[in-house]
């Protein structure tokens, strides 16, 4: 137990934990505010997409889908309902049922086939919701999508920034605990070598079922948050910039680590923040896309192991280092 | 019941091609038997079709009475039925303490647990580490299997397949790509795990003085067919087996063996 707790730098994660939570007595800026929101909603999608891709190796091509199926459902028990918590919870519950149907069903289909079918499946049935919400005009108001009021809880931006900072932080928190113990250990030996992890004896469907149903939940209950925290829904939650989201997000913090797709969450949306902003100097970030595109060929290229991998090579050469230096003090 | 494994007329082809004819395998409990055979005579197919990886085209598989001909590769490796592969097949992101300690959790019985006890994993920690001394290779623990040598990875291997606890266990040449300096130390293992009994092996190897030295039956396919079976001494005394597989080229091996 000891040597699975000394992997998780546990000490850093609370002192960043610890920052965050200060960080609205030290800068309550609105706009500030509301980008770190931002933030910690997309790190939980990014989170849920890294259980796919980094932990498992499923690819998926669709997991706006999840994401889509938490924010239209929250969305619409407000717009039908009134703004209070317990339709929150409901909203929210609904959108966690449907996601985990939904991938499971999809799993159930494609994951018994060792290829690439369920990238493509989840492709295809997020196109089939994104038609869905443009067509069921009387519950979704089509693409031009709707507004609705929140209970006052979410209204408040330093109380939201809370809830979704404690929210990212729980997700994190037990998805660590899934993918270091037991389970996680046969989702990446999976990911390296299904063959032999079914000689073991391990149902390996199984397993690729359980990430999908975790990352369909996960992803789902950042969607709900997103609804919330713009007030406003329409089919762009279901467009394929989302699923790329998450995949800019977890291959630049560094695949298979969870903390690593926090950070690639973080890098990316503060990025599109400042250089959407940067484009009222200059013309020329009014195409920030491109710019976002480009550092997503540098990573491919020169740090195919994102952030965390960098990080994870200078500190083990700094521990190489400081281990030599010992040795060479011992030595004189 | 003498047989823990039976196959019977168990054929595979592929395409046009019969791979495996009509074989009719009797494996008995607790010993030792080789399969040998010239290249392509269908040996690792015999084993893809015994563990699983490959479905027969005719025929069925008995282990330890029971029919297990339509059984996925997981439920037979649970049923007991462990094996290692020709080309080496370890988890190779993972270190050699993460690779045993798979094999341990399917041992235990450990499959879904989400959120497991501490107890419980501490006790897999312990048994890992157990097993990483018995197969000589401790002070490797926190290595990752692909930085291992050769050698060690097929310890490695070897280790993992013991760690499931498995009854029968179906070696595909154990010592295949292995310098001539290592493989005493593989021979060693195999004849440990031999001496204490609990183990049905099957073994494929090319090394015909290891098959002599650890065989209890000598079994000849060839062209996919089952040439003969039987007491090593004899069976390699066959005119068949001699013509078909031998031709002469191992005489001097044998008579020493």
């Amino acid at each position: 137990m000891r040597g699975v707790f000394s992997k998780v730098p546990l000490y850093w994660g609370l002192a960043i934990l610890l920052f965050m939570l200060m960080f609205p007595f030290v800068n309550d800026t609105r706009s500030t505010l509301i980008l770190l929101t931002q933030i910690f909603i997309f790190a939980i999608f990014a989170m849920s997409f890294d259980i796919l891709l980094g932990y498992t190796g499923i690819v998926s091509f669709g997991h706006c889908m999840f994401f889509g199926i938490g924010a239209y459902s929250t969305a619409i028990i407000f717009n039908k309902l009134d703004a209070t918590m317990p339709n929150f919870l409901i909203g929210l519950l609904i959108g966690i049922f449907l996601s985990a149907l939904v991938s499971y069903l999809i799993g159930l289909l494609s994951l018994r086939l060792k290829s690439h079918f369920y990238a493509m499946l989840t492709l295809a049935v997020s196109q089939l919701f994104l038609v869905l919400a443009e067509k069921w005009r009387g519950l979704t108001h089509g693409g031009d999508g709707f507004t609705f009021s929140v209970p006052d809880i979410f209204k408040d931006r330093t109380s939201f920034y809370y809830i979704t900072l404690i929210s990212m932080a729980i997700v994190f928190i037990l998805l660590k605990l899934i993918t270091e113990l037991s389970t996680g250990r046969v989702l990446k030996a999976i990911s390296q070598n299904e063959d032999r992890a079914e000689a073991l004896g391990y149902k390996t469907l199984h397993y690729k079922l359980i990430a999908s149903v975790t990352a369909g939940v996960a992803a789902s209950f950042s969607g709900a948050l997103y609804a919330i925290s713009l007030r406003f829904i329409n089919t762009n939650v279901f467009s394929i910039e989302v699923t790329l989201d998450a995949l800019l997000m977890t291959m630049i913090g560094g695949l298979g680590t969870l903390a690593g797709a926090i950070a690639g969450a973080g890098i990316i949306e503060f990025l599109r923040h400042y250089l959407s902003e940067l484009a009222m100097t200059y013309p020329i970030f009014e195409r920030w896309t491109i710019i976002l595109g480009i550092l997503y060929i540098v990573v491919l290229l020169g740090f195919p192991s994102g952030l965390a991998g960098v990080i994870k090579r200078l500190t083990l050469r700094n521990g190489r280092k400081g281990r030599k230096n010992r040795e060479a003090g011992r030595a004189a | 019941m003498a047989h823990i494994l039976e196959t019977k007329s168990l054929s595979v082809s592929f395409g046009e091609h019969d791979v495996i004819k009509d074989v009719n395998l009797e494996i008995e409990r607790g010993k030792l038997t080789s399969i040998i055979g010239p290249n392509g005579a269908g040996k690792t197919t015999l084993f893809n079709l015994l563990s699983g990886q490959i479905a027969p085209t005719k025929g069925e598989i008995y282990f330890k009475g029971s029919n297990i001909t339509k059984l996925s590769v997981p439920l037979r490796a649970r049923r007991g039925i462990g094996r290692s592969f020709q080309l080496t097949n370890i988890f190779p992101e993972l270190t050699v303490l993460e690779n045993i300690r798979l094999a341990i959790q399917s041992s235990s019985k450990d499959y879904y647990s989400i959120l497991p006890s501490l107890t419980n994993m501490n006790h897999q920690q312990d048994e890992a580490k157990a097993a990483i001394e018995g197969c000589m290779l401790s002070g490797k623990e926190e290595v990752l299997a692909k930085d291992l040598a050769h050698g060690e990875k097929r310890k490695l291997e070897l280790a993992m397949l013991l760690a499931l606890k498995t009854e029968l266990l179906l070696l595909d040449e154990p010592t295949a790509g292995i310098s001539v300096e290592e493989i005493p130390a593989i021979l060693e293992v195999i004849e440990n795990i031999k001496r204490e009994g609990m183990y049905t092996i099957v073994l494929i190897e090319h090394k015909m003085e290891m098959v002599m030295h650890l065989s209890d039956t000598l079994v000849v396919l060839f062209n996919g067919e089952l040439l003969a079976s039987g007491n090593p001494k004899e069976i390699i005394k066959d005119n068949r087996v001699q013509t078909a597989y031998l031709g002469g080229l191992h005489r001097e091996s044998i008579k020493t063996g």
